[in-house]
């Protein structure tokens, strides 16, 4: 069994940036929020990375000079996490740093997955909570979808064709995801876990009108009746969350095909991802699932709230 | 408009607000808006806006604060000061057997008498963390009153193998009722068993009232809450977070003007809360007064139908 709660987290003031200990390299996502920005300047380390998602759509003359910077030419987080993998070089011994506030959903569960396979040990993430979103409930993040639902890449696992599917989903403010992926498959049955106690008091609220608008009517009670709950900024009780879901699920009857869908903080994002690294992967038939992401907003957020710093040990022993 | 608002009242009802608030509920308190300030229709349509603004938390969502308070903000770091303290041991039973010694010698204590909702909240707090109920305690069976020539001059631990007392509250507001009660005995208690942690958690906490909390006579830097409310919480004020990106018929200065004319009908000395509190906040177990009155308040003297009820208490 895996007890989350004794992997290390502190909580930071936007102040305390220059005191997090040094690292080989720090990597964060490229984006116009000034909380990642901040975070760049200040921290400490050797080198420091730029990943640029295409998903942005910058010109080159938005990005940032004399800088070094990944800048991989396609969407597919597989080769998004080669390419940055490729360009970290040999890690054995090197202690690594990211930011993954910027970071696209796709990318972050394809990189966490890829440190651990290539035997990674800890990784130290950290996150930056904005004071509020730019226009509360009206946020709009995805800018635009393919259209296409699909497992990612690398991560999909063999599905029972007698078993039912469930999908476990880390409900946000993005309706427009929320929509696609549960209307992407006939008799899915939806565990909405909701970010609460989310990041600030009124932002449960605002995601609650938003989630409600992606429902399908006959998902309504549901939204009601099979819904978890899990705190929007700690990875650790997100991923305890996942595993008790998949307990009930596991012992209700025949073991389900799960989805798991993380569409709401980057935080609980990480907390899908290393439920599946640390167990999900070794039950079988759980595979991470997400709409494909064509162009994103740049900027959606107002603020630097705090600072989160959690050591993620990505091996079972 | 008002459709579109009411539409989304109605959203939150159902799937934030889980169906407590009910609809004619709703319409009774707006019939409380008569066109006093401005039109009647305008009036109503203020409130209504404001509140969709208003941040509502139902029974499962008090459970769920509980449960976070205690598994995120009591277990998990204290699981991590042990790991710590153990070389960073990555042996689960250890650090649960750990755990338990430490919970074993806690004791969680409501702050005012068993009738507050602090200590009303306890119940649920041992409820979903699955809690034996010897860790639980008031103020009197846990310390012991030291008298001089009859008069009480300070508190002793009576359990000697108790290490830490957490104090537990809902909200602190104004910070004046913790202060009231406890920064008479705190002091005392240091200075009789300085080995002795005195921390306090709570779910919700303003500026103004943490800062009270965490001073050197009461939790001296040990108090800390759930949600934190900085003065973006002020509702009324320009740096308010619940109208920052409102529609353009929108005015905070008539928003202001509604809330205070009604709300000194209410409660003269506290048109907008207790203390100026301004906090668009209510619970299902109650609604704090530092509230605006008129969306609690039902008064005697003046006809006025609340939307969420608060049960005042006699003191």
């Amino acid at each position: 069994m895996i007890d989350y709660s004794i992997y290390y987290q502190q909580e930071l003031h936007p102040s305390e940036i220059n005191g997090i200990a040094h690292h080989d390299i720090f990597v964060s996502a490229f984006n116009s929020s000034e909380r990642v920005r901040k975070v760049y300047e200040q921290i400490s380390a050797d080198r420091k990375i730029w990943l640029v998602h295409p998903e942005y759509r910058y010109d080159a003359d938005e990005l940032p000079q004399n800088q070094e910077m990944v800048l991989p030419k396609v969407n597919n987080e597989a080769e998004q996490t080669y390419d940055l993998l490729a360009s970290l070089g040999p890690l054995d011994g090197k202690t690594l740093c990211i930011d993954i506030t910027g970071f696209m959903r796709h990318v972050l569960i394809s990189l966490m997955a890829g440190l651990a396979r290539v035997s990674v040990a800890q990784v130290t993430v950290l996150y930056s909570e904005p004071e509020s979103y730019a226009k509360q409930e009206a946020t709009q993040f995805s800018t635009s979808t393919s259209g296409s639902v699909r497992t990612i890449l690398g991560m999909r696992q063999t599905r029972d064709e007698q078993a039912p599917d469930v999908l476990i989903l880390g409900v946000g403010f993005d309706d427009k995801l929320i929509s696609e992926v549960i209307n992407h498959k006939e008799h899915l049955v939806v565990y909405p876990v909701l970010g609460f106690p989310s990041l600030s008091p009124d932002m449960f609220q605002q995601s609650a009108i938003r989630a409600a608008r992606s429902a399908a009517p006959a998902l309504d009670e549901a939204w009601i009746t099979k819904r978890y709950f899990a705190p929007a900024n700690n990875p650790f009780a997100t991923a305890t969350v996942v595993s008790e879901i998949v307990k009930r699920l596991d012992l209700a009857g025949i073991p389900p095909n799960i989805y798991l869908s993380p569409l709401s903080t980057k935080v609980q994002v990480l907390g899908f991802v290393l439920y599946w690294i640390l167990e999900g992967q070794y039950r079988g038939a759980i595979s991470p699932l997400l709409p494909e992401c064509d162009t994103y907003a740049q900027e959606t957020t107002i603020g630097l709230k705090r600072l989160w710093k959690y050591d993620v040990e990505l091996q079972r022993k | 408009m008002r459709t579109d608002l009411e539409s989304a009242i109605q959203t939150l009802r159902r799937h934030a607000w889980d169906d407590e608030i009910q609809w004619p509920q709703v319409e009774r308190w707006l019939n409380n808006f008569q066109g006093e300030v401005v039109d009647r229709e305008d009036e109503q349509l203020y409130a209504l806006y404001a509140l969709t603004r208003f941040m509502y938390f139902g029974r499962s969502l008090v459970r769920e604060m509980l449960r976070s308070l205690y598994r995120d903000h009591f277990e998990a770091p204290m699981k991590q000061r042990l790991r710590r303290a153990n070389n960073n041991t990555r042996d689960v039973q250890l650090l649960e057997n750990l755990y338990q010694n430490e919970l074993h010698t806690t004791r969680f204590l409501g702050v005012g008498n068993p009738a507050e909702s602090g200590a009303h909240l306890l119940y649920y707090f041992r409820q979903e963390n699955h809690l034996p109920k010897n860790l639980f305690a008031d103020l009197s069976s846990a310390f012991e009153p030291q008298a001089r020539n009859g008069q009480t001059v300070g508190f002793v631990p009576r359990d000697k193998k108790v290490k830490r007392y957490v104090f537990f509250d809902d909200l602190v507001g104004s910070g004046t009722q913790v202060s009231q009660y406890l920064s008479g005995c705190l002091p005392s208690i240091r200075a009789e068993a300085p080995n002795v942690e005195l921390a306090y958690m709570c779910l919700f906490g303003t500026k103004k009232g943490m800062e009270r909390a965490n001073e050197a006579d009461l939790f001296d830097g040990r108090a800390q809450c759930l949600f934190f409310l900085d003065d973006s919480y002020k509702a009324f004020e320009k740096s308010s977070r619940y109208f920052q990106s409102s529609p353009t018929w929108f005015s905070l200065d008539i928003m202001r003007r509604i809330a205070e004319h009604y709300g000194a009908k209410l409660w003269a000395n506290d048109p907008l809360g207790y203390r100026d509190g301004q906090l668009l906040l209510s619970f299902s177990h109650n609604t704090p007064d530092n509230a605006p009155p008129i969306f609690w308040d039902e008064n005697f003297y003046v006809q006025w139908a609340p939307v969420f009820l608060r049960y005042s208490k006699i003191y």
